[in-house]
């Protein structure tokens, strides 16, 4: 019985080191990196935490096509882009504050589902081929966008802010500064430091799961499943493990406080969660996982493939579109030709280190993803530093193992894949 | 009469009709605004003849069914490492070049090797997986080019470690193959050593697809099934083919080096795979066809495109770089297009 059991446990922590097998090593290399780049507590989780809040829409904008079984969405390129365009436009007419971001929104939004629409039909016509297609048309689109903005701006487009053009008039300049009233306009609305800010997330999660419950037994006298105690326990549980922690350790509480977290930015971010987790829940939802499951069985149910696959790719890039306006107005500026080239690469990078694969992703991948990445992003070029004297090794290491990762994610789908059709067609030989 | 020009824009392709007609602009730019033809017809020879062999070696993997080589880079940093060790011992001249292309051989056949066992695991996505293990060489080897004990004065940095980004070949071989046998017609240089150096390997390759190992290779390309039934190792095709094109890689970043006059280190190689590729496709190749026909007219038209663009835009634009614009719009979008043409995608 007993060897039984231990046999059974151990092909589970197999399939769980086999299955998480990237997500463990990125969290090797992170606390190896931590401890290696010798940095402050406090700096660290600062920087994490703003990257987390500056990245994260960015990456959820990638659930969505993955779902519908097109892959990681390398084209949410153009959705950064509309968002540039926005900004430019904005920036044009001399809005700033809050009011400049509301516009350069307003100004994306179409142009993000039109880029969407777009890239969906282009999609259709390359079945199969989603990502390499994605990525190519993300090129493509450089080309064209630095086209409008390098020469066409200026002589063809009037451009009324002159600041915003080169000495010569022809073409934008680089980079594009916003002015100190709309750099972080959505963050500077409402600063909380981080231990307030994960006290309140979790009261909150715990009073919802308490509300949840009251409001199920006294109105609806329904039983009470295990799945609802087991979240209000969960809660409960992490709100004391983290009292106990702050109390036990002066350091870490310290670099709590210490660092301060944008509240609106991270209810627009739980705003697209809840709406992404709602979409899901949709007939349109259960259309788009019924496409990613297979195209085929879908369109004999009825399912247009074609038109849900566009909808997908054009949810992604407006989502990308106001993650980078968020991304934008964290930093204050960006580099005009040049800022959009590496959305995709790390934002799927990313959600791929967070366990996702090219068939699965859900909204702890992409939290858990952005954590570890940016993690390994901010201590490689210190630890690289200090361990042979030499940023710019950290520097390049941390770009290959963006690489690595995506090439190892993808062959690794790619081989099972291959491995499961072999297995189907010695079934019907 | 309609009907049959129609079909013959159809068989030609739409976007190769664009850029032709694009070409033909340009090239009545050219004397419109007075540039000086014969140094554009000189430059337009040296481009195509430094950019022949690294879109060659599209050849075999589109041949095996492995679709367009992306992990191109894969290959030039074998050639990078090789051309390294050959200025690190001093080897000059024309000799140097040539033991440049010996000895980045054995690296591009281990490289080529080990990458084409994770080719043959991979069926269907090769492209897309391809693309990002040639990506990730080229971030590996920019820390290979930090911490490899290269020593020679003049290739490292004088301050620091590891190599510099552009090394000049002036005290090696800056165009040995381009001046050697060159001579001028009309004020136009023909870089005979390069021409010649060139049609050595398009023959080479030209008769190993007729050969014997060639022809089982097109099967295996064409049609994985039919091919395995008559006795055709598939695997061990594609590994071959993946093997040619690595090496003709290396090879071809030596030759474009020594006609550029500079090595161009880390992230240099990054996007060099585009390039060889758009030239094949608009010479007529799909991801599944190819001649060398289609290589060679394809790196013309190419690559003439953007050397007699570089000076129209600059005397219409001085500033930015409008031809490095065109270069980007029209490689990838080529690109998209023979992705949008193969219809489905997936070839079973």
């Amino acid at each position: 019985m007993s060897s039984e059991k231990t046999s059974k446990t151990g092909v589970f922590l197999k399939k769980l080191l086999i299955n998480n097998a990237v997500t463990l090593l990125f969290f090797v290399i992170c606390i190896a990196g931590i401890i290696l780049a010798d940095q402050p507590m406090s700096y660290i989780i600062g920087e994490i935490s703003s990257r987390l809040f500056r990245n994260l829409i960015l990456i959820l904008a990638l659930l969505v096509p993955v779902w519908a079984g097109m892959g990681m969405n390398f084209s949410i390129v153009l959705g950064a882009m509309a968002a540039q365009i926005g900004i430019i436009v904005s920036t044009n007419f001399s809005l700033s504050g809050i009011a400049c971001l509301t516009v350069s929104f307003l100004v994306s939004i179409p142009l993000s589902l039109l880029f969407g629409n777009l890239t969906g039909r282009l999609f259709n016509q390359t079945k199969g081929q989603e990502m390499i297609t994605g990525m190519i048309l993300g090129f493509f689109a450089k080309g064209i966008y630095d086209l409008v903005f390098m020469f066409l701006c200026g002589p063809v487009i009037p451009v009324r802010n002159e600041a915003l053009l080169l000495t010569n008039g022809i073409g934008l300049t680089t980079p594009i500064n916003l002015d100190n009233a709309t750099k972080s306009a959505i963050n500077k609305i409402w600063m909380v430091s981080l231990d307030k800010a994960i006290y309140g997330v979790l009261v909150l999660t715990l009073l919802f799961f308490m509300a949840k419950m009251m409001w199920r037994m006294i109105r609806r006298h329904e039983k009470i499943s295990r799945k609802e105690i087991r979240g209000l326990l969960v809660s409960a549980f992490a709100l004391a493990m983290f009292y106990l922690l702050c109390r036990s350790s002066e350091t870490f509480l310290f670099a709590l406080s210490f660092t301060d977290v944008p509240i609106v930015t991270g209810i627009l971010i739980v705003i697209v969660c809840i709406y992404i987790t709602f979409l899901s829940k949709t007939k349109l939802g259960s259309d788009i996982h019924a496409v990613g499951q297979s195209m085929p069985i879908a369109v004999s149910m009825g399912i247009p493939a074609d038109k849900i696959r566009i909808t997908a790719i054009m949810i992604s890039t407006l989502l990308a579109a106001l993650g980078q306006i968020i991304f934008i107005q964290d930093i204050g500026n960006f580099t005009t030709y040049t800022a959009h080239e590496n959305v995709g690469t790390f934002s799927i990078a990313a959600l791929l280190v967070g366990g996702a694969s090219i068939k699965k992703a859900n909204i702890g991948h992409a939290i858990l993803g952005a954590l570890l990445f940016h993690t390994m992003f901010i201590i490689s070029p210190l630890a690289g530093k200090n361990l042979f004297d030499n940023a710019q090794l950290g520097e390049y290491f941390r770009v290959f193992v963006c690489y690595a990762v995506i090439a190892v994610a993808l062959a690794l789908h790619a081989w099972k894949s291959v491995m499961a059709r072999r297995v189907e067609e010695g079934e019907e030989g | 009469m309609m009907v049959s020009i129609k079909n013959m824009v159809k068989s030609f392709g739409f976007p190769r009709l664009i850029i032709l007609a694009f070409l033909g602009l340009l090239i009545l730019m050219m004397f419109v605004l007075h540039i000086p033809v014969p140094l554009t017809l000189s430059q337009c020879l040296v481009r195509v003849g430094i950019n022949l062999v690294l879109a060659l070696a599209m050849v075999p993997g589109i041949m095996a069914g492995t679709g367009m080589n992306f992990a191109l880079p894969l290959g030039i940093e074998c050639g990078l490492l090789a051309g390294m060790i050959s200025l690190q011992y001093n080897m000059k001249g024309i000799g140097g070049i040539f033991a440049a292309m010996a000895i980045s051989i054995p690296f591009s056949i281990l490289a080529g090797w080990a990458y084409s066992q994770l080719v043959n695991r991979v069926k269907g996505s090769e492209m897309m997986v391809s693309t990002y293990i040639g990506f990730s060489m080229v971030a590996l080897m920019c820390i290979g080019w930090l911490v490899l004990p290269f020593s020679n004065a003049s290739i490292v940095w004088p301050i620091g470690d590891g190599l510099r980004t552009t090394i000049t070949l002036e005290e090696w071989y800056d165009r040995a193959l381009n001046q050697l046998f060159a001579f001028q017609v009309f004020g136009v240089d023909i870089p005979v050593g390069l021409i010649l150096v060139i049609s050595v390997f398009c023959l080479i390759v030209w008769l190993f697809m007729r050969s014997h190992l060639g022809l089982m290779m097109k099967a295996a390309g064409a049609n994985p099934n039919f091919a395995r039934s008559n006795g055709v190792k598939v695997d061990s095709m594609r590994t071959i083919a993946t093997i040619l094109s690595t090496v003709l890689g290396g090879i071809g970043i030596i030759i474009y080096a020594q006609g550029f006059g500079f090595y161009q280190l880390y992230n240099a190689p990054l996007m060099m795979a585009f390039p060889a590729i758009a030239a094949v496709l608009i010479g007529g190749a799909t991801p599944s066809r190819i001649s060398i026909f289609h290589v060679i007219l394809g790196t013309i038209m190419f690559q003439s495109m953007l050397a007699i663009a570089t000076p129209v835009a600059n005397s219409l634009i001085p500033e930015g770089n409008l031809s490095e614009v065109v270069r980007t719009i029209v490689s990838n979008g080529i690109i998209l297009y023979a992705l949008s043409r193969m219809q489905g995608g997936k070839r079973s």
